[in-house]
């Protein structure tokens, strides 16, 4: 029996279930939690709910104070507290806004929220590979929708190739709708869905070639998180391939693709969007606002074990408060590289905004950049959780249309993406909850988790619109 | 009214990152009387390797509630334990956080009491070590429990002295002869074992994290200069054949 065959598998349906899948786990958590000590709830949900408490309740005197310049407009007072109150909550006040209603309306509140942006996920996904995935991944491998094709141009279809589209489409929605690791983080009270929308919004946005749309959008994701920035650059060709045509584009040199009126348009769409709302937070909420955002994450030093192995050396050299009084041994030159934040930073960016420059040239391709960005940002980053894998994860279903790979190489790729997890979590349990001294062992098995999924990753792009 | 009170604490389990102190607090009341109330107090003194979470322990507040939390690293739940914040006057380093909690005894107790407190472990300073697996056992003492009662307490310990949090925080209509003191016996202290980094492994560890990840750096960018050629390719393919 195959998907095709099943009198019921539409998106309609697929979402539907979604949406029971998740509103049934969400009260499940809530009947789960009153009930255990180990709670189904992420930890996160607490903190973003006690964030928005103190939001919302303002306390008296200095205590528990928005600190920015603008206290009120016109004379109207904002009262607002401050999310920064909450140890702990490095992300921005519009997320514990958005949260105030699960202190009035109800606790789970906010896990509605992400649960519904789940669901407005999986449907922008399915209108992308209906709409423009799957029509140009039946073209041949080779070739590409010529520019400035946009939305709406289509050719009326036979009911056969249609159908076909629609099936595909719902069965790689469905991939990441029904997928364990998104409704479980969703209805556990993550908030990554929330980020999730806005890049896809972006991607959307894109894929319709609005692209003043695509710059807000993309100003919003960046507030909400740093790393879609990288986005932007691969975007720059994208949106000259389609706003010139491939005469002007043989008359323009590589600086000219990347630099001129519309791809600078974009630029400060985006830029005034992000400072707009980095702005707007300052003048409320202050310099704790900017730290606990941005200038955290910058200094941050994550010696806890986490999937990178980055994790061991910064346990190692994490800098002490009482410094000791021995002598101490200066650094040779060799030292100060390796422990130069610009070691991993650099392997990072440089192939986060390289590859987005090397894909970023078709709108074809825009998918396969950002996903390739995604992944060696996350790969290469100093810190790694579970977490971050749903940032590639989101794109996952509109790239397989475009991946030609054999079934074993495909089912080689996931054994051993989930393998170097596996790998990993067996030796953290040991650590964490058997109290063994693995470290050594755990940072080679981040080692392996890295190479691992480089070599993933290189399948893929192997597998990228290969020639079948 | 004749007590006794005493007190055993156990650290389950004596390993791992997340422990729990679990105290048993026996009360035996003589005569007993139906409408006394009787209110615990536990009060703990853990060493900067160990921290509670403030918001955790709110989530059990059906058990107990936490009057009072303070000292070295009460804010700072995600540093290694050196690199907790000195602050000037401090005399005790070996003092971290204190936690004061509360609990409310029904009527005619006369089952132990049992409190749990979760608590964690910092990541502790890496040693040098030839063994390449270095530990260190932290020990530390269970909790300063102390009784009161509605009715007058006698015969009971009520000598030794509180810790100053504790007096500060026990409210003023629970003092006075209505106190009841028992302390963890000296040789039942409680004590962790935590696995320590190996600063031996550092040169190891630097290089070899070095080498990874600008080997995978150098094979995916090769990868991706390969894959962006033939996407060209095609494209240049195409437009030649248009």
């Amino acid at each position: 029996m195959t998907a095709s065959s099943l009198p019921s598998f539409t998106f309609r349906n697929v979402l539907i279930s979604s949406a029971l899948l998740r509103v049934g786990l969400i009260l499940y958590s809530e009947w789960h939690d009153a009930r255990s000590l180990v709670k189904y709830t992420d930890v996160d949900y607490r903190v973003f709910t006690d964030a928005a408490a103190f939001i919302s309740t303002p306390g008296a005197g200095d205590e528990n104070q928005a600190a920015g310049p603008l206290q009120g407009f016109f004379g109207f007072k904002f009262g607002f507290g401050s999310p920064y109150t909450r140890e702990t909550y490095r992300y921005t006040p519009l997320l514990a806004l958005l949260l105030t209603p699960n202190a009035w309306l109800h606790p789970s509140f906010g896990k509605y929220v992400f649960a519904a942006c789940d669901l407005l996920n999986g449907w922008l996904i399915y209108r992308m590979l209906l709409t423009e995935i799957i029509p140009e991944a039946e073209q041949s491998p080779g070739e590409s929708s010529s520019s400035g094709s946009g939305a709406g141009k289509r050719r009326k279809l036979n009911p056969y190739l249609e159908e076909r589209r629609e099936r595909m489409a719902t069965i790689y929605s469905a991939v990441h709708l029904l997928n364990p690791l998104v409704f479980s983080i969703s209805t556990r009270g993550s908030s990554e869905s929330v980020l999730s929308l806005f890049v896809l919004a972006t991607l959307y946005a894109a894929m319709n070639e609005n692209w003043d749309w695509a710059g807000v959008l993309l100003g919003l994701s960046t507030h909400w998180k740093i790393y879609p920035v990288v986005y932007g650059v691969s975007l720059l060709g994208v949106i000259t391939a389609t706003s010139y045509s491939s005469t002007e584009r043989a008359k323009m040199g590589r600086i000219a693709t990347l630099v001129n009126p519309k791809t600078i348009r974009f630029g400060i769409v985006s830029a005034s969007t992000f400072v707009l709302l980095g702005a707007s937070c300052y003048a409320i909420w202050g310099y704790p606002f900017l730290y606990e955002s941005y200038l955290y994450h910058v200094h941050r030093l994550d010696h806890r074990h986490n999937f990178s192995p980055y994790f061991y050396l910064t346990y190692l050299i994490y800098p002490s408060s009482s410094p000791s009084t021995a002598e101490v041994v200066p650094l040779t030159w060799w030292n100060e590289l390796i422990r130069s934040p610009l070691t991993s930073f650099v392997p990072q960016m440089g192939l986060a905004l390289g590859t987005g420059l090397a894909f970023g040239r078709t709108k074809r391709d825009l998918v396969f950049a950002w996903f390739v960005q995604t992944v060696v940002f996350v790969v290469f980053n100093k810190v790694c959780t579970s977490q971050y894998f749903l940032w590639y994860l989101l794109l996952l279903p509109l790239l397989l249309p475009e991946l030609s790979m054999s079934w074993r190489r495909a089912f080689s790729c996931i054994v051993v993406w989930a393998a170097t997890q596996g790998l990993w979590l067996s030796e953290a349990y040991k650590l964490e909850f058997l109290g063994e001294n693995v470290y050594f062992s755990l940072w080679v098995r981040g080692l392996i988790y890295v190479m691992g999924n480089c070599w993933v990753l290189v399948q893929i792009m192997k597998a990228y619109r290969a020639t079948r | 009214m004749v007590s006794k009170l005493s007190t055993n604490s156990t650290l389950s389990p004596s390993y791992g990152s997340h422990p729990t102190i679990i105290t048993d607090v026996q009360i035996s009341l003589s005569p007993t009387n139906s409408d006394t109330t009787c209110t615990l107090f536990l009060h703990y003194e853990l060493p900067p390797l160990l921290f509670v979470d403030p918001y955790e322990l709110e989530l059990r507040g059906a058990e107990y509630q936490v009057l009072e939390t303070r000292g070295r690293g009460k804010k700072e739940l995600e540093r290694p334990v050196h690199a907790l914040p000195v602050n000037e006057g401090d005399d005790d380093e070996e003092v971290g956080v204190e936690v004061v909690i509360q609990r409310t005894l029904p009527a005619e107790t006369t089952a132990p009491a049992r409190v749990e407190l979760p608590i964690h472990v910092r990541y502790g300073e890496p040693v040098a070590s030839s063994t390449s697996k270095p530990y260190t056992v932290q020990e530390f003492s269970g909790p300063t429990v102390v009784l009161t009662c509605s009715d007058e307490l006698l015969s009971c310990d009520r000598t030794t002295t509180l810790p100053q949090l504790l007096l500060d925080t026990i409210p003023t209509s629970f003092r006075g002869s209505s106190l009841c003191v028992a302390l963890q016996s000296p040789d039942q202290s409680l004590a962790i074992s935590a696995p320590l980094g190996n600063t031996v492994d550092l040169p190891t560890v630097e290089l070899g994290t070095t080498a990874v990840v600008l080997a995978c750096f150098a094979w995916v960018a090769w990868e991706a200069w390969r894959a962006g050629a033939r996407l060209r390719g095609g494209a240049s393919s195409k437009v030649k054949s248009n």
